[in-house]
């Protein structure tokens, strides 16, 4: 079971040592990865006669703003480039598992960041769109009644962000690992398919699209 | 992985933090602004476009107009000529028959005169045959051959003066 494990990689021996996870390594992987690619595709863009190159990226990156932008609502257009961003790692972090390394999202750790940073934005665009005396006053609607329930959202929705995210991926994880410890060949491939990359792909634009309606909810 | 590390946790989010403004600034900037940049360029060319056809439009319409002008000026600068024309033509004609009927009524005249000149001239000749004849009788003895003898000889005188009139 020691797949399961997100180990340390190495300590920083400062503050009486400070544990780098795998999680925070492969994630700095991943940065890696999707700056050197986002720098690599990006050379050379032309306004005239885009190449062929240009024409996908420009299409994968337009059609990317335009889902997360229709999802999160007129009102909430300077938060788009952050859930494209969160899209775009999560989708990468869930399918990362296919080279070898341990997904970061399977570490709970990282899920709580992510949830936690999907309910202060949430709540700060509220208060952006509202102002502090409309946000707070937004908790007693639609009616008076409702105030402890919208309270308690603001923890209910981040943990059922994160717990969802961290047990479909845990999930898929140990039965990819189960799998193949049974039979070796072949007969990952078609889980692989699925758990590896559909269900991945399907987490992280459940994750921002949860957190964009949210936002959407916050700002109107 | 059910640990949960506070350091993990504060670098996860740093980590998204950066990796939002690298992206931001390696990717979505970029190809928007390509993006916007192409859409600018179209706009402007379709503008221009519009532009230029509008000028078009307008160019014709002034050709048209004036082509048309100049057609109604030829229209109007041929009928005037036609009329001066007319006019031209009645005047030049009455003229015409105005010196014929002169030359006519002169031709009568010189016509006339001349007759009358003829006949005066005969008349006179005849008067003065008249009053030769009288005076030879009057000069010559008058007896009953010389009579008969000055007769003859006037009618023939007479004859003779009518025959040369006549050519």
């Amino acid at each position: 079971m020691e797949e399961l494990n997100c180990e340390t990689v190495f300590t920083i021996p400062i503050f009486g040592g400070i544990d780098i996870g795998e999680s925070v390594v492969v994630t700095w992987i991943i940065m890696a990865v999707l700056v050197g690619l986002s720098i690599l595709v990006t050379r050379n863009l032309k306004v005239e006669n885009p190449g062929k190159g240009q024409v996908i990226l420009e299409t994968a990156v337009t059609s990317l703003h335009n889902m997360v932008s229709g999802m999160v609502g007129e009102n909430g257009q300077r938060y788009v480039p952050y859930l494209m961003t969160v899209l775009v790692y999560i989708g990468f972090a869930n399918i990362i598992g296919l080279f070898g390394f341990k997904p970061p999202t399977k570490d709970l750790t990282v899920t709580i960041a992510l949830a936690v940073m999907s309910i202060v934005l949430i709540e700060f665009a509220g208060i952006y769109a509202k102002g502090a005396k409309g946000w707070v006053k937004s908790f007693a609607e639609p009616v008076a009644i409702m105030t402890p329930f919208n309270i308690l959202e603001i923890v209910i929705k981040p943990l059922s962000l994160c717990m969802r995210l961290f047990g479909n991926v845990l999930g898929a994880f140990v039965i990819m690992e189960l799998i193949k410890q049974v039979i070796p060949v072949v007969l990952p491939v078609p889980f692989s398919l699925y758990f590896d990359i559909f269900d991945g792909l399907i987490q992280a634009y459940v994750f921002v699209f949860l957190t964009s309606l949210f936002v959407k909810e916050a700002v109107e | 992985m059910l640990n949960i590390s506070p350091w993990n946790l504060l670098f996860t989010v740093v980590n998204l933090l950066v990796l939002l403004a690298l992206m931001k600034k390696f990717l979505y900037k970029p190809v928007l602004n390509i993006i916007a940049k192409r859409q600018e360029l179209i706009d402007s060319q379709f503008a221009q476009a519009q532009a230029s056809q509008e000028e078009a439009k307008q160019l014709k319409e002034q050709y048209e107009s004036c082509l048309a002008d100049a057609k109604t000026e030829q229209e109007s600068i041929l009928k005037e000529a036609k009329v001066q024309a007319g006019i031209e033509y009645d005047k030049i004609l009455a003229d015409a028959n105005e010196k014929a009927a002169q030359m006519i009524e002169d031709a009568k005249k010189v016509g006339l005169e001349e007759k009358e000149k003829a006949v005066k001239d005969a008349e006179s000749e005849i008067a003065k045959l008249a009053v030769a004849a009288a005076s030879k009788i009057v000069s010559q003895a008058s007896d009953e051959k010389n009579d008969y003898v000055i007769y003859e000889e006037f009618l023939k005188k007479a004859g003779e003066k009518s025959e040369t009139d006549r050519n």
